[in-house]
């Protein structure tokens, strides 16, 4: 499932991955992505970071804290490509992984399969 | 000629178990090699040769109770090392540790390269001995806890006006493994090296002896020294 504001993003991502045979859930906002979750129980959650309402931080950390959804992988998919950033959503979010926009949709699509393979462990 | 500090945010990752044994391979090689023990409230690097105590120790020098030349141990020709001391450790406020640069700008001038293993976390010690470096190579092990250590000494460095000479994803080999790839691009820095887990560290902990010299063949042995031949040609212009 992808969760992002920007339907150019959801697009491109639903091309990308749709192309290697993955179904791809689209969600807009917080909201809508907390809805489907529960009905579409998707492998994989990428999540933008700012959102209109509940922010990517915000959301990863509902996902990750719900006994239902916590084993969901949930990777950051935003613009904000500081450190900082990236230690709050792999420690406070808890978060599993981190994706810098814009992506090369040949590596992006190595990474979503690696995700979907192995996600990481926490140590 | 360079300081290298070996730092990781998280604790227990491999800093020392590297620094020791990167040590001892540049040195046999025929560089000049100086290793510091800067984890000051939990030093192992001195464990690491099968030295108990050893004395003075580095604390000694940053309390201003001994010189340079005392603190220095000779290992072999070409490598020395100031190790610390592993009895006096709440000490940490009567140390000066602006003296940690003094004391490894004087060792720079007669070697190739000093090895600065740094305590676990970010605090005062940690920043001391990035400090007293040029570079900072970060250790890390395959999973997130450590990638988020990571991302925090890059943090420090950059605060600190430090180079990132690179990573070293240390204790590799699990099913569950972060791929070096994906380390490069969320880190943003070139992976240097792997060194894979291997029993045969924790062996030569025990022996006393690190493992490139007690088990020249075994897998870390040979991906240590792989890694040196990489910060060879990242740090040292060809041999005097
Ligand atoms: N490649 C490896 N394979 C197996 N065990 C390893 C490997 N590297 C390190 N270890 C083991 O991990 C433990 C921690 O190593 P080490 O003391 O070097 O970590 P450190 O990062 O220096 O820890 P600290 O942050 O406490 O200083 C040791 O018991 C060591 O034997
Ligand atoms: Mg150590």
């Amino acid at each position: 499932m992808v969760v992002d504001d920007e339907e150019d993003i959801l697009n491109l991502i639903e091309r990308i991955l749709s192309r290697r045979g993955h179904r791809v859930i689209t969600a807009r906002d917080g909201r809508e992505a907390l809805r489907k979750l529960k009905e579409e129980r998707p492998d994989l959650v990428l999540l933008d970071i700012m959102m209109p309402g509940l922010s990517g931080y915000q959301l990863c950390k509902i996902i990750k804290q719900s006994r239902e959804t916590s084993s969901t992988t949930v990777a950051m998919l935003t613009v904000k490509s500081d450190d900082e950033d990236k230690v709050r959503a792999l420690e406070d979010s808890g978060a599993d992984w981190y994706f810098t926009k814009p992506i090369d949709a040949k590596r992006f699509a190595r990474s979503v399969e690696w995700l979907l393979r192995n996600p990481p462990r926490r140590g | 000629m360079v300081r290298v500090c070996i730092a990781s945010g998280k604790g227990g990752v491999g800093k020392s178990v590297i620094c020791a044994n990167l040590g001892v391979v540049l040195s046999e090689r025929g560089y000049r090699v100086s290793l510091v023990d800067a984890d000051i409230e939990g030093p192992t690097l001195g464990l690491l040769f099968g030295y108990e105590h050893t004395q003075p120790t580095l604390h000694d020098y940053l309390s201003g109770n001994a010189s340079a030349g005392d603190v220095v141990k000779s290992l072999s020709p070409t490598l020395s090392a100031v190790f610390g001391s592993v009895q006096l450790n709440a000490l940490l406020k009567e140390l000066e540790l602006e003296r940690l640069s003094e004391l490894t700008s004087m060792l720079e001038q007669s070697s190739d390269l000093v090895l600065v293993d740094s305590p676990p976390g970010l605090e005062e010690d940690t920043k001391a001995a990035v400090r007293a470096s040029e570079e900072v190579l970060v250790v890390l092990n395959p999973d997130i806890p450590s990638v988020a250590g990571a991302l925090k000494v890059r943090i420090l460095a950059r605060r600190e006006g430090r180079h990132i000479l690179g990573v070293v994803a240390n204790r590799t080999g699990g099913e569950y493994d972060i791929p070096p790839e994906e380390l490069e691009a969320i880190l943003e820095e070139e992976v240097l090296g792997t060194v894979r887990d291997d029993p045969l560290v924790r062996s030569s902990l025990v022996e006393g002896i690190p493992v490139v010299s007690a088990h020249p063949e075994s897998p870390a042995a040979v991906d240590i020294r792989r890694l040196a031949d990489r910060l060879v040609e990242k740090l040292i212009p060809p041999r005097r």
